[in-house]
């Protein structure tokens, strides 16, 4: 038996392995961080990236001797590689491809000016609202664009405790041809989100992704369909949950993040107290009250489930596009039961507004609106065009329809 | 009673009550057209259940068909259980749920091909072929999969309910502007709904469009989703089972290799669609169906830079051996064909142009291989 190890060349920290052997038998997946004990022979190793490019390494093991397989060394394939495939316009928007990035910006949230600065600098040809921080600025053919950001005193109409009001941070990007796409995040939540802009085909978008490397990796393998891949990766050591759950040194985004891919793969023993902790210790994240209530639901206990969900509109819009969905669906079963109250009613209103205004291949909620308590529903102005007469490639010969 | 898979297809390529239907015009036509693919899709999907069912990991059980066919599909409906209506498409899911919740072991498989709209991320609308026949709520003709989801959970009244639970959606998910006023709208919703016991099904959803993306379908053929998705389970999506030569579509393997697929059929067909994958996803090694042999691989061979194909051989060698029909020089550039999965032998002249000898996997669903040729 010998020992076969992985050395992988990625931004990730961490990739799930899948190794097979010299008859094209899957063993076994494991991670890239993890170890494996073999028979002698020959074998193929695989890793998938989130959105399905690959890294790939040959290896013969000889017996007794430990070996390490290297992916993603061009060198040891000696300029012979898979391809990375052309990326869909609708994979990139999804924030499920790093490639093609124009503009990134990173960690400068931290770094909000205050007021003017090159808020004023621009203010000429931007006018942008007064007491936004102007965070990046870029061109397109189309004109400019610029990310702006705010500290805003905002909560949903239906909360119940409007006196209390959990500061928020407004990220805004205003772009020429469309309305402004927004996101509304708890101020605590802004040290656990990288918030970039993308220029996709001419046309800036806002992709906020989560600083915890593994966590953003789990939800874009989920979103990718890449479920045995998710399913390797909530193995990761980075998503213990003791870890992100400390309160000074964790990150409670990563954390819910794991908790729903948890429940999307329906490993709910894995769960434990991990929701309860999230959401006592993290009250602020709204996150984290639609992870306990689909923790509990999931476990039949639909009464605490619906209580859970009834305090969501005092904690805000969540976070996650996952954790809006979830919530929605979750409430409208509420209600239709008739197991919740008023407030439930009026904040599942207030979500499906918004819902209904999200960019739904987003990781992070993002909404277009001429402001946040004003969300646009998605879409409006262009999809009457885009059903009578679907886009196609002018190389297309034949006339699709769309359903 | 033994577990069988239990399905329920629906196809609706004809809308009456839409532009140039044979029923009374809708108020408003919400800027969809009448289909020509839908109801074929569904068909061909039931009958590659019936042509697989020895291959299937349960016995097939009942499997109703109903569609509302184009009049180039006229000619399917002698092969099918009716008309997909409202009453119909009702009367069919609540025996389907019967029949799924007669033991754990059943597999419930629900196909739906035809217009869609989708108000937020998890959410899909299908819409019947009844759809819009009066005024009033467009959406009473149709039914919210939301809904039926939730009505297949175990509970107390069905603890029995099959716990693998495949749903396919190829519709589209938009959300059309003429909606925008009813957003608060409801679809039909078929199963009272009965809050479940500890829900720990393996229900995958496996949707033809991206959330807010459209569905496609070549007219008169067959919709891009139902020919990815017959491809995949006829092995594209298959991983070897380990020690037994045999490969299976398991529902991780499917929910991989179908957006691979999609991708694929697009390139060939100048489409832009793309699948995505969701529901909750339990055991991602179930098995669905076993591929009916070693499944063929979609192969992309590229020299690059392209001016240097010409000045390179390329040699493939299967596994038995034999050489694979690779033209040399590589014209065109890339090199399309499918291959049986295995491990083919790599050989390039002139050696000292970068490309290296050797073996690689090719596995399904697709291999896109790329030379770079040092200058």
């Amino acid at each position: 038996m010998s020992e076969l190890t992985f050395r992988v060349k990625s931004e990730l920290p961490e990739l799930p392995i899948e190794v097979y052997d010299s008859g094209l038998t899957l063993l076994n997946r494991v991670l890239s961080s993890e170890r494996m004990t073999v028979d002698a022979g020959h074998y193929y190793v695989i890793a998938r990236l989130p959105g399905g490019d690959r890294l790939e390494a040959t290896v013969d093991v000889p017996a007794g001797r430990p070996v390490v397989a290297d992916l993603g060394d061009h060198r040891s394939h000696n300029y012979v590689g898979l391809a990375p495939r052309k990326v869909p316009k609708a994979m990139l928007e999804a924030g499920l491809e790093d490639r093609e990035t124009k503009f990134g910006w990173k960690d400068r949230i931290g770094e909000i000016r205050p007021k003017g600065g090159v808020t004023e600098r621009l203010s000429d040809e931007l006018e942008p609202t007064p007491g936004f921080m102007v965070l990046n600025t870029g061109d397109t053919r189309e004109g400019k664009w610029v990310l702006y950001a705010k500290p805003i005193a905002w909560q949903l109409p239906s909360a119940a405790h409007p006196h209390f009001v959990e500061p928020s941070l407004e990220l805004r990007l205003r772009a020429p041809g469309g309305p402004p796409s927004c996101s509304v995040v708890p101020r605590k939540a802004r040290q656990y989100l990288r918030p970039e802009v993308r220029i996709f085909e001419d046309r800036p978008v806002l992709v906020t992704r989560l600083k915890h490397e593994t966590a953003d990796a789990l939800l874009r393998y989920l979103a990718a369909g890449q479920i045995d891949d998710a399913a390797v990766l909530t193995h990761s050591a980075a998503l213990n949950a003791e870890r992100l759950l400390e309160k000074k040194r964790g990150d409670p985004i990563a954390a819910a993040a794991g908790a729903f891919v948890l429940l999307a793969l329906g490993d709910i023993d894995r769960l434990h107290d991990w929701t309860t902790n999230l959401s006592n210790w993290f009250q602020w994240l709204p996150d984290a009250g639609v992870a306990l209530a689909e923790h509990q639901a999931c476990l039949g206990d639909h009464r605490n489930a619906a209580s859970t969900l009834e305090g969501l509109s005092d904690r805000g819009l969540p976070c996650l596009t996952i954790a809006l969905a979830l919530a929605i669906s979750r409430m409208r079963t509420y209600v239709r039961a008739d197991l919740c109250g008023r407030r439930m009613v009026e904040a599942l209103e207030d979500l499906t507004r918004y819902a209904i205004a999200c960019d739904l291949t987003a990781t992070v909620t993002t909404f277009s609106a001429q402001n946040v308590w004003k969300p646009l529903p998605r879409g409006a102005s262009t999809h009457d065009t885009k059903l009578r007469t679907p886009r196609l490639p002018k190389r297309s010969r034949r006339r699709k329809e769309s359903t | 009673m033994a577990p069988a898979l239990y399905a329920l297809i629906i196809g609706v390529s004809a809308y009456p009550h839409l532009p140039n239907g044979d029923g009374p015009l809708a108020p408003d036509d919400y800027g969809m057209t009448q289909l020509t693919a839908a109801a074929r899709s569904a068909v061909l999907v039931r009958d590659w259940l019936d042509s697989s069912a020895s291959r299937l990991p349960v016995a097939l059980g009942r499997c109703t068909t109903l569609i509302s066919p184009s009049p180039g599909e006229l000619a399917l409906s002698e092969s099918t259980d009716g008309l997909a209506t409202r009453d119909a498409v009702r009367d069919a899911l609540l025996q389907w749920r019967e029949d799924c919740a007669s033991d754990l072991d059943n597999v419930a498989f629900f196909y739906f091909a035809g217009h869609g709209v989708q108000r937020t991320r998890t959410d899909a609308v299908l819409l019947l072929r009844d759809f819009a026949d009066r005024p009033g709520n467009p959406l009473v003709n149709a039914i919210d999969v939301n809904n039926l989801v939730n009505g297949m959970a175990p509970t107390v009244k069905r603890p029995g309910m099959a716990r693998t639970q495949l749903w396919f959606i190829d519709s589209c998910r938009v959300f059309p502007s003429e909606f925008d006023a009813f957003e608060r709208l409801s679809a039909t919703e078929v199963f009272d709904v009965t809050l479940s016991d500890r829900d720990n099904r393996c229900a995958p959803m496996y949707f033809g469009s991206l959330p807010g993306g459209e569905a496609l379908a070549l007219p008169d053929e067959q919709t891009i989703f139902s020919k990815a998705l017959i491809e995949c389970l006829d092995g594209a999506a298959s991983v070897s089972r380990p020690g037994s030569g045999v490969w299976d579509v398991t529902v991780g393997s499917l929910s991989q290799a179908l957006g691979p697929v999609v991708r694929s059929i697009n390139t060939e067909t100048g489409g832009t669609q793309e699948a995505w994958t969701g529901g909750q996803t339990t055991r991602p090694d179930a098995r669905i169906v076993t591929a009916p042999g070693v499944p063929d691989v979609r192969v992309s061979l590229e020299l690059r830079p392209s001016s240097c194909a010409h000045e390179m051989s390329l040699r493939v060698t299967c596994p038995e051996g034999n050489p694979m029909p690779v033209p040399v020089p590589l014209n065109p550039n890339p090199f399309c064909d499918r291959w049986p999965a295995g491990v083919y032998r790599f050989d390039a002249a002139p050696s000292d142009r970068g490309l290296i000898d050797g073996h690689l996997p090719v596995l399904p669903p697709e291999f896109p291989w790329v030379g770079e040729v040092l200058p």
